[in-house]
């Protein structure tokens, strides 16, 4: 299972760049830049790395047709695969955080996701587009002057349904926060997706983001995870119910506009939640804690392994060069 | 006045950034990319020259608002703005190549940029969209507190009174496209007319133009290249080559013109069964192609455009721009300040 990494694009892209290149030196698979409506555009901020790297894999994460057009998709990845000699990928989803800035109208998010996907694979193959669709349509769209193989197009979906349709036409998925404790939902209609497209043998790509906020400082650890917790999956249901009891559920559910104070004040203080409800779903939702808790995140990665996850992209916070050279040190001498 | 050039991005990025570090040094205003669909994403492309230069002004034009959300541009826009150190421009359109790959109807062009304006510079102004409600776009929640540079500039491509009156009002600038120096007083007595209603707080207001540019040390080379180009020169249409043909010639123009496509799309210049002497009348009136013997009258028609009270003139250049740009910075920059 390789091991990326995950950067928020409010680094710039002289940071970025830096970065990257750290990642590549101690050996990580690829670095993905997350496309926030809050920070700098993420294909631009990722250009500088693309044209001074040589080896890691650059992608995007996650861009929604609600957006950006699916040619408009098409094109960007396409630059930044030309950019980095054909190791680009970007991750195309049904949601993100845009449309809740553009006030969008979701309408039919299956649809609306399989064509975008549909006409980004057309586009970054070798015809001419034409596609024509309940949503989006496509014509004409020529990339004669691309010269790279086609860069990698991930779904970025959790649910089963969502999955199936991805499997037959993208490269790969990019689940969110997904969990060992939810492989029971998540996992076994995959692989039966996978075997009915026959993709089996095809290379198809699962990775799933992983928050990482492991650190010398245990404190600062968890004070970092406590800020970002809102954002693992925004809490769903389905991500916190492994980890908690019906009641705490409920709490969390009600109590959203907390944890999301803690994240806008970024002071990780989410108050007037029970304090063993917080540290469950840190627990359960992300790596945290120092050195001392290595043992069991490896035991954790080695399991979405086990489970057939190709892939794994751990999201990192602040500091995120000391992070990777401390996962570099341990984690990618134990998933090899 | 001063002058800006428009490169295609046809050119990789490291090659972009080259460009404009020659233009850079030899005095250029700006350089603007121009957003196809069949090349490199334009912002994308100018990162590097972003990052590298000191001075010259970068910017992407046509970009319309059914490839992209407004909210969107602005975030591509205020990006390249910071890694430019606050010298970047957009120019926003109401559609055209993107609209026909993606085969999305343009309609209610003005309002469609009307509203993408204002959008564009909220966000880039206040660094903060709190609720915008338009007729075609909405928005809210949006903020790029992480942006510290002075605003970028916000253009449209205005060539209709009533695009060039909206824009007069709603934008830092236009651009012009195409504009001979007939239609060039047109449209600035657009502006002029419409100034007394433009609020002081949206700042000064620039007026430009893009202009084909085809002089080299060749003029044979010159020539073909301008013939072969002709066709994009919007399109020939009726209302921009009207003041320099005839109608007799200018409804033939309009009758024969896959003869002019063809020439374009199989890149020889040959555009069969014209006369030459329409083909020469249209490269005189809507272009400066020629020589460097001719460098006299070429700059006399530049100055025909700043007298007519253009900010800016945007020379587009195709063939071996940096031969263009060393030409342009030596003959014409300071010619025209």
């Amino acid at each position: 299972m390789h091991i990326d990494i995950v950067v928020e694009s409010k680094v710039g892209a002289a940071q970025f760049k830096e970065l990257g290149l750290l990642a590549e030196e101690l050996g990580f698979h690829r670095i993905w830049i997350q496309n926030y409506a809050q920070s700098p555009d993420a294909f631009l901020t990722a250009m500088p790395l693309a044209l001074a790297t040589q080896k890691i894999r650059i992608g995007v994460a996650v861009v929604s047709s609600y957006e950006l057009h699916p040619l408009k998709i098409a094109n960007s990845v396409l630059t930044l695969n030309e950019a980095a000699q054909g190791r680009a990928a970007v991750v195309v989803t049904g949601g993100g955080e845009w449309p809740s800035v553009m006030k969008v109208n979701y309408g039919k998010r299956k649809t609306v996701l399989y064509e975008a996907l549909e006409i980004i694979r057309q586009a970054c193959g070798d015809d001419v587009v034409k596609f024509s669709g309940e949503i989006h349509n496509a014509q004409a769209f020529s990339t004669s002057w691309t010269t790279q193989n086609p860069p990698l197009i991930y779904a970025g979906v959790n649910g089963p349904s969502m999955a199936r349709m991805a499997v037959g036409v993208a490269d790969g998925i990019m689940m969110s926060d997904v969990q060992p404790e939810m492989f029971n939902w998540s996992i076994p209609i995959l692989e039966k997706s996978i075997i009915e497209a026959g993709r089996a043998n095809d290379n198809f790509r699962l990775n799933n983001f992983l928050s990482w906020h492991v650190k010398q400082d245990r404190e600062e650890s968890f004070r970092e995870s406590r800020r970002e917790l809102i954002i693992r999956a925004w809490l769903g249901r389905r991500w916190i119910e492994p980890f908690l009891d019906s009641d705490a559920v409920e709490t969390v559910r009600a109590n959203m506009d907390k944890f999301m104070q803690a994240y806008m004040d970024r002071s990780g203080d989410i108050k007037g939640i029970a304090p063993e409800i917080i540290d469950a779903l840190v627990e359960g939702l992300m790596c945290s804690g120092d050195l001392s808790d290595m043992d069991q995140h490896i035991e954790r990665l080695i399991k979405f392994q086990a489970a057939g996850f190709t892939e794994i992209a751990l999201g990192l916070q602040d500091d995120p060069a000391d992070s990777m050279r401390m996962i570099a040190e341990h984690v990618l001498p134990a998933m090899h | 006045m001063d002058i800006d050039i428009i490169l295609e991005p046809d050119v990789t990025p490291d090659e972009l950034k080259e460009l404009g570090l020659l233009a850079e040094r030899n005095g250029i205003n700006r350089l603007w990319i121009q957003n196809y669909s069949a090349a490199r994403d334009g912002f994308m492309s100018l990162v590097p020259l972003a990052i590298a230069s000191t001075r010259i002004k970068i910017g992407v034009m046509v970009v319309s608002p059914w490839e992209m959300h407004p909210l969107k541009m602005a975030n591509a826009l205020l990006t390249l703005n910071e890694y430019s150190k606050g010298r970047a421009t957009l120019c926003v359109g109401g559609g055209a190549e993107w609209n026909g790959v993606m085969c999305i109807p343009v309609e209610r062009r003005v309002r469609a940029v009307r509203e993408t304006t204002e959008l564009l510079k909220a966000a880039c102004g206040d660094h903060v969209v709190t609720n915008y409600q338009g007729e075609m776009y909405k928005a809210g929640h949006f903020t790029a507190k992480w942006a510290t540079d002075e605003p970028p500039l916000i253009y449209t491509g205005a060539g209709q009174e009533q695009m060039i009156r909206m824009s007069t009002k709603k934008a830092d600038g236009i651009v012009l496209s195409d504009a001979v120096p007939a239609f060039t007083n047109d449209a600035m007595g657009f502006v002029r007319e419409t100034l007394p209603e433009r609020d002081a707080s949206v700042g000064p207001f620039r007026v430009s133009n893009f202009w084909a540019w085809h002089v080299k040390a060749d003029r044979e080379v010159a020539l073909k290249e301008s013939r072969r180009e002709l066709i994009i020169r919007s399109w020939l249409s009726k209302h921009h080559i009207k003041s320099f043909m005839s109608e007799e010639d200018n409804e033939y123009i309009q009758a024969n013109k896959n003869a002019f496509i063809t020439a374009y799309r199989d890149r020889s210049g040959n555009i069969k069964d014209i006369p030459q002497r329409i083909i020469d009348e249209l490269i005189e009136g809507i272009t400066t192609t020629g020589d460097l013997t001719e460098m006299d009258k070429h700059l006399a028609r530049l100055t025909e455009f700043k007298d007519a009270g253009l900010d800016e003139l945007a020379l587009r250049l195709h063939d071996d721009p940096a031969d263009a740009i060393e030409m342009i910075g030596e003959h014409v920059v300071s010619a025209m300040q």
